[in-house]
C-alpha cells in the first residue's frame, strides 16, 4: 500500500534521511525505532507531507505523492498523529474530535466514526463537553489518536504515542494500536521509543540509524537479534 | 576552576571601538556636506533615527516586548522641555532631562500594570496612550506650540548653523550606542534575551521578569526622552501633537528596526542609514505632489522585510556568516571539543559537579534534617484536587523519584515547590524556612534548580549564552558566570556544541544543556522533570549516571519519571502520588511491589517485565 523508495529529506541544508526505502502492505503494523536524531519523525513527516523530500519516491496506492501537499494526502486517508500531542487545548474534546473528520471524505461518516472513537476511548465520551487543556497527559494523547481516527485513516502514523505517558497508560496505548490495527483493518506505522513493546507489537521493524535504514526484519528476528537487544531492548 | 582566557570574550577594543567610529563617521560625512543646510538636515535626521529606534531596541528588540505606542516618549520629551522653555524660560539643557524623567515615568506608570501581561497584550495595550495624549495636549491648547527662537547658541539649545546639532547628536548617538551594548554584555542584557524567548523559563533562573521588563522600558523611555528633545529643538520649529505623538513614529521606528534586523546593535544603524536618506530625497522630489508618500514607502518597506527579511539584514548577515563558519571545517569544533564529537558525549568524572564555594558554606549551616519540606499541600485547579494534603520530605544529598500516573500531581507539585504555583493550603520550608509563597526566581536564587518536562531552553541563543543565563542567577559578574557555564557545558560533554544555536540541539543534547543551566544556578536541591522523556533506553542510562554524578557531588535531586525500571536503579527513595495524594513512599523496591501503585501506575505487564531485573 505505501512504498517509500530511496528518499533524501532534510532541513536547511542538513540532511537527516539518505536513501531511505521502506514498505508497508495494508492493514500491516510496522514500528521504526531507532535512536534520537536517527530521523524517525521526519520520515513520518515525509510520508505526511509536512517535510519535502529532496529525492526519491513515495508511493500510496500506486500513486507517487512525493510532490503532493499535505492537505491532498491527509485527503487519501496517510494520517499523522504527531509527537506531543498537538490538540487544540481551548476546544472542547467533541469539537477537536469533529475537527479531525475535515477531510470531505470522513464528513459523511462522522457519527459511526465518533462511536467507534467512543469505543475505544470511553473516556472520552465520559468528557466530551470538557475542554482539552484539563486533560492529563494521558487522556490528550487518548484524544489526539482519536482525533486521527476520525478522518477515517487508511493508513495511521503515529510518533512516539508514548511520550511521557506512565508505564500503565503506555501499555494501555500500545493495546489500542493494537486494537486499532486489527479491528479496525487500518495500517499503522509507529515510531517509538519505548522499542520493546514497539517491537513485541508491531509484524514488521525498520531499524533506522543516523538517516539510514540499518535492518529490516520481521518481528521474530528483530527481537533474538543480539544487537538489538543490547542498543535497544536494555537487554544487558 | 580558574577560568581559562575566555574563548568567546569580548575585548573592549573590539566592543566598543566601532561605536566611536560611528561618531566619527558621522562627523566625516558632516564635514564632506559642508555647509548645504539641506543634506545635513538629512544626516541629521539619520543619526536622530538612529538613536531613537535603538533606544526602542532596548526594550522591543532586546526584551521582545514591542512598544506599538512608543511614539508616546518621542513626544513626552519633546513637549515637556518644549513649553518648560516656552513659558517657564527653562534651559532646554535641564528641560531635556526633565522631559526624559517625564517619559521614564510615563513608561514606569503604563508598564507597572501593563507588563505583567503577557504575549501580544503588553504590545496591543501601550498603542492607547499616545492616543490619548494627542486630545488632552490639544484640549491645554498645546496642539501647536511655536518654539521661540532666543538665538543664544548653545545656551538654549539653538543654532544656525545644522552643523552643531549634527555634532551634538553625534555624541548622543555614540552615548546610546555604547549604553545599548554595555546592556548586551551585562548580566541585565542576558535576562532581557532570556525573558523574550521563554519567561518561564527565565523566572525559573532566578531571573525577576517583570523589574528587568520594567527598568527596560523605563530606560528606553528616558533615552528617547532624551533624543525627543534634541528632535523638537533641532529638526522642528512648530511642535505639533501629530509630529510629536503621530502614528508614522511607529511606523518608521519598525522599519528602520526590522529591515535593519531588530535585537541587534547594528540593526538599526543599517536600517536607517539605508531607508532615511531615500525617504527624505522622495519626499522632497514628490512630496509636493504627493503628500505623505514618505509614509507609503516606510510601509511598504516595512510589509516587504517583515515577509522576506524578517531577521533583519544584520540577521541574515550573521546567518550567513554563521553558515560560513560550520562549512569552514570541522577543525572549529576540534579546538573546544577534545572529545570525538561523534561518540556520544561522555563525560568527565560525575562526581566534580561542585560549583564554587557557596554550596559547602551554606551546607555548613545547617546540616541536618530534610533539606526540602512539604507539609500538607493542597492545590486545587477550578474543581480538580491536583494535590490534597501531600507532606513530603527531601532527605539531603539523596536522590528522591516520585512516580505516579499522569494528572496525579507530579508536576503541580514542583510547580508548588519552586514557585510557579501558590498552594491553597499547607507550607513549603527550604533548609527550614518557609517559601511557600515565593516566586520562582527567588526560589532559584536560594539554591533549588530546576529542569522541565519538556525543555525550556533559549532556543535562539547559544548552548553557552543559555547556560550563562542560569549562571547570572548567582554570580553578577560577567566574565566568572561565563567561566562557570563553560566549566558546566564541558562537565555535561557540551563543549563542542557551546557556540550553536541551542535550537539546533538532538533530544539528548537539549537535555544536557537543561542540567548544565540547572547546575550553573548552583543549586543545593535540583527538581528534574521528566529527563528521559523521549530517550531511548542506552541515553536514559546515560542520563541515570549524570543524575547519580550531581548527588554524589552533593546536590540532592528530586526527579519525576515514568522509566521506572531506569529510575529503580538509582533512586535512595521513592514516592507514589495518585489523584493528588501520597499513595506510598520508601524504598524503591517497597514502592514498586506497592498494590495500589502497581494497579494505578505500573500494571501488571510493568512488574512482570521487570520486576526481577
Amino acid at each position: 500500500m505505501l512504498k517509500v523508495n530511496g528518499i533524501s529529506a532534510g532541513y536547511s541544508g542538513l540532511e537527516v534521511l539518505q536513501n531511505v526505502s521502506i514498505t508497508l502492505e495494508k492493514g500491516e503494523f510496522v514500528a521504526i525505532v531507532g535512536p534520537n536524531g536517527a530521523g524517525k519523525s521526519t520520515l513520518l513527516k515525509s510520508i505526511s507531507g509536512t517535510v519535502r523530500c529532496t529525492s526519491g519516491e513515495i508511493y500510496f496506492m500506486d500513486e507517487n505523492i512525493i510532490r503532493m501537499d499535505a492537505h491532498k494526502r491527509t485527503g487519501l486517508g496517510i494520517i499523522q498523529v504527531p509527537e506531543g500531542r498537538r490538540i487544540f487545548p481551548s476546544l472542547t474534546v467533541l469539537e477537536n474530535l469533529e475537527l479531525g473528520a475535515f477531510r470531505s471524505e470522513a464528513r459523511g461518516s462522522i457519527k459511526e466514526n465518533l462511536e467507534a472513537v467512543f469505543k475505544l476511548f470511553p473516556i472520552l465520551n465520559e468528557r466530551k463537553k470538557q475542554m482539552a487543556s484539563t486533560f492529563s497527559g494521558g487522556e490528550q494523547q487518548m484524544l489526539a489518536i482519536g482525533r486521527g481516527l476520525m478522518s477515517k485513516p487508511q493508513l495511521l502514523m503515529l510518533d512516539e504515542p508514548s511520550l511521557g505517558l506512565s508505564p500503565k497508560l503506555g501499555d494501555m496505548i500500545f493495546d489500542v494500536i493494537r486494537e486499532i490495527q486489527t479491528k479496525l483493518k487500518i495500517a499503522v506505522l509507529l515510531v517509538e521509543q519505548r522499542a520493546v513493546e514497539a517491537l513485541e507489537l508491531c509484524d514488521r521493524g525498520y531499524i533506522l540509524e543516523q538517516g539510514r535504514i540499518v535492518l529490516s526484519s520481521d518481528r521474530a528476528s528483530l527481537m533474538g537479534n543480539p544487537i538489538i537487544q543490547k542498543s535497544y531492548l536494555g537487554v544487558v | 576552576m580558574i577560568a581559562e582566557k575566555s574563548k568567546q570574550g569580548h575585548s573592549f577594543w573590539v566592543d566598543y571601538f566601532p561605536l566611536i567610529l560611528v561618531g566619527v563617521a558621522v562627523l566625516l560625512v558632516c564635514f564632506i556636506i559642508g555647509p548645504q543646510r539641506y543634506y545635513q538636515r538629512v544626516l541629521l535626521l539619520v543619526v536622530l533615527w538612529i538613536c531613537i529606534c535603538s533606544n526602542f531596541n532596548i526594550i522591543s528588540g532586546y526584551g521582545g516586548q514591542i512598544v506599538f505606542g512608543y511614539m508616546l516618549f518621542v513626544g513626552a520629551g519633546g513637549y515637556t522641555s518644549v513649553l518648560l522653555f516656552k513659558f517657564l524660560g527653562v534651559n532646554p539643557w535641564i528641560g531635556m532631562f526633565v522631559g526624559a524623567a517625564v517619559a521614564a515615568f510615563l513608561a514606569f506608570v503604563i508598564g507597572y500594570p501593563t507588563l505583567r501581561l503577557h504575549g501580544h497584550y503588553f504590545a496591543v495595550a501601550t498603542v492607547a496612550f499616545p492616543l490619548m495624549a494627542i486630545p488632552i495636549v490639544a484640549q491645554l491648547g498645546w496642539e501647536e506650540v511655536h518654539i521661540p527662537f532666543a538665538g543664544r547658541g548653545i545656551e538654549s539649545m539653538q543654532f544656525t548653523d545644522v552643523r552643531y546639532y549634527v555634532l551634538m547628536s553625534a555624541i548622543l548617538l555614540v552615548v546610546f550606542l555604547i549604553i545599548v551594548r554595555m546592556i548586551e554584555r551585562s548580566r541585565f542584557g542576558y535576562a532581557l534575551q532570556a525573558l523574550k524567548q521563554n519567561e518561564a523559563a527565565a523566572e525559573g533562573m532566578g531571573i525577576h521578569t517583570h523589574r528587568v521588563k520594567l527598568l527596560a522600558f523605563m530606560l528606553s523611555a528616558f533615552l528617547t526622552g532624551i533624543a525627543g528633545t534634541v528632535y523638537c529643538f533641532s529638526i522642528l520649529f512648530l511642535l505639533t501633537t501629530p509630529a510629536a505623538f503621530g502614528l508614522f513614529i511607529i511606523v518608521r521606528i519598525l522599519s528602520i528596526t526590522i529591515v535593519g534586523g531588530i535585537g541587534t546593535l547594528w540593526g538599526p544603524v543599517i536600517g536607517a542609514v539605508l531607508l532615511v536618506p531615500v525617504g527624505e530625497v522622495l519626499a522632497a522630489e514628490v512630496g509636493d505632489r504627493w503628500p505623505g508618500f514618505q509614509d507609503l514607502i516606510y510601509g511598504v518597506v516595512l510589509l516587504i522585510a517583515v515577509i522576506y527579511l524578517p531577521g533583519g539584514i544584520s540577521g541574515k548577515v550573521t546567518e550567513i556568516r554563521r553558515r560560513r563558519k560550520r562549512l569552514a571545517s570541522p577543525k572549529v569544533q576540534a579546538i573546544v571539543a577534545p572529545s570525538n564529537p561523534d561518540s556520544p558525549p561522555k563525560r568527565g568524572t560525575p562526581s566534580s559537579f561542585k560549583v564554587g564555594t557557596s554550596l559547602a558554606e551554606t551546607r555548613g549551616r545547617d546540616p541536618q534534617g530534610p533539606i526540602l519540606k512539604v507539609e500538607g499541600v493542597s492545590k486545587l485547579f477550578g474543581g480538580v484536587r491536583a494535590l490534597q494534603n501531600v507532606t513530603i520530605e527531601v532527605p539531603r544529598g539523596k536522590i528522591l523519584g516520585v512516580i505516579g500516573p499522569n494528572g496525579a500531581g507530579k508536576t503541580t507539585l514542583f510547580n508548588v515547590m519552586n514557585g510557579y504555583l501558590g498552594p491553597e493550603q499547607g507550607q513549603v520550608f527550604f533548609k527550614g524556612k518557609d517559601v511557600t509563597y515565593l516566586k520562582p526566581h527567588d526560589l532559584c536564587q536560594m539554591g533549588i534548580g530546576r529542569t522541565f518536562q519538556i525543555p525550556q531552553i533559549f532556543s535562539n541563543m547559544t548552548v553557552l549564552e543559555n547556560v550563562m543565563i542560569g549562571a547570572f542567577a548567582r554570580e553578577r559578574n560577567a566574565p566568572r558566570a561565563q567561566a562557570i557555564s563553560e566549566e558546566m557545558v564541558q562537565k555535561m560533554g557540551l563543549s563542542h556544541r557551546g557556540q550553536d544555536q541551542a535550537v539546533g540541539l538532538t533530544i539528548l543534547e537539549t537535555k544536557m544543556l537543561e542540567f548544565s543551566r540547572a547546575l550553573a544556578t548552583q543549586p543545593e536541591l535540583i527538581l528534574v522533570d521528566e529527563p528521559m522523556a523521549g530517550l531511548n533506553p542506552e541515553e536514559s542510562h546515560h542520563i541515570g549516571e549524570i543524575i547519580q554524578g550531581i548527588a554524589e557531588s552533593g546536590i540532592t535531586v528530586m526527579v519525576i519519571e515514568h522509566v521506572v525500571q531506569s529510575l529503580v536503579k538509582f533512586a535512595d527513595y521513592l514516592v507514589g502520588l495518585d489523584e493528588g495524594r501520597k499513595i506510598a513512599e520508601g524504598s524503591p523496591e517497597e514502592v514498586t511491589s506497592n498494590p495500589h501503585i502497581i494497579e494505578a501506575y505500573l500494571g501488571q505487564k510493568w512488574r512482570r517485565r521487570y520486576a526481577k531485573s
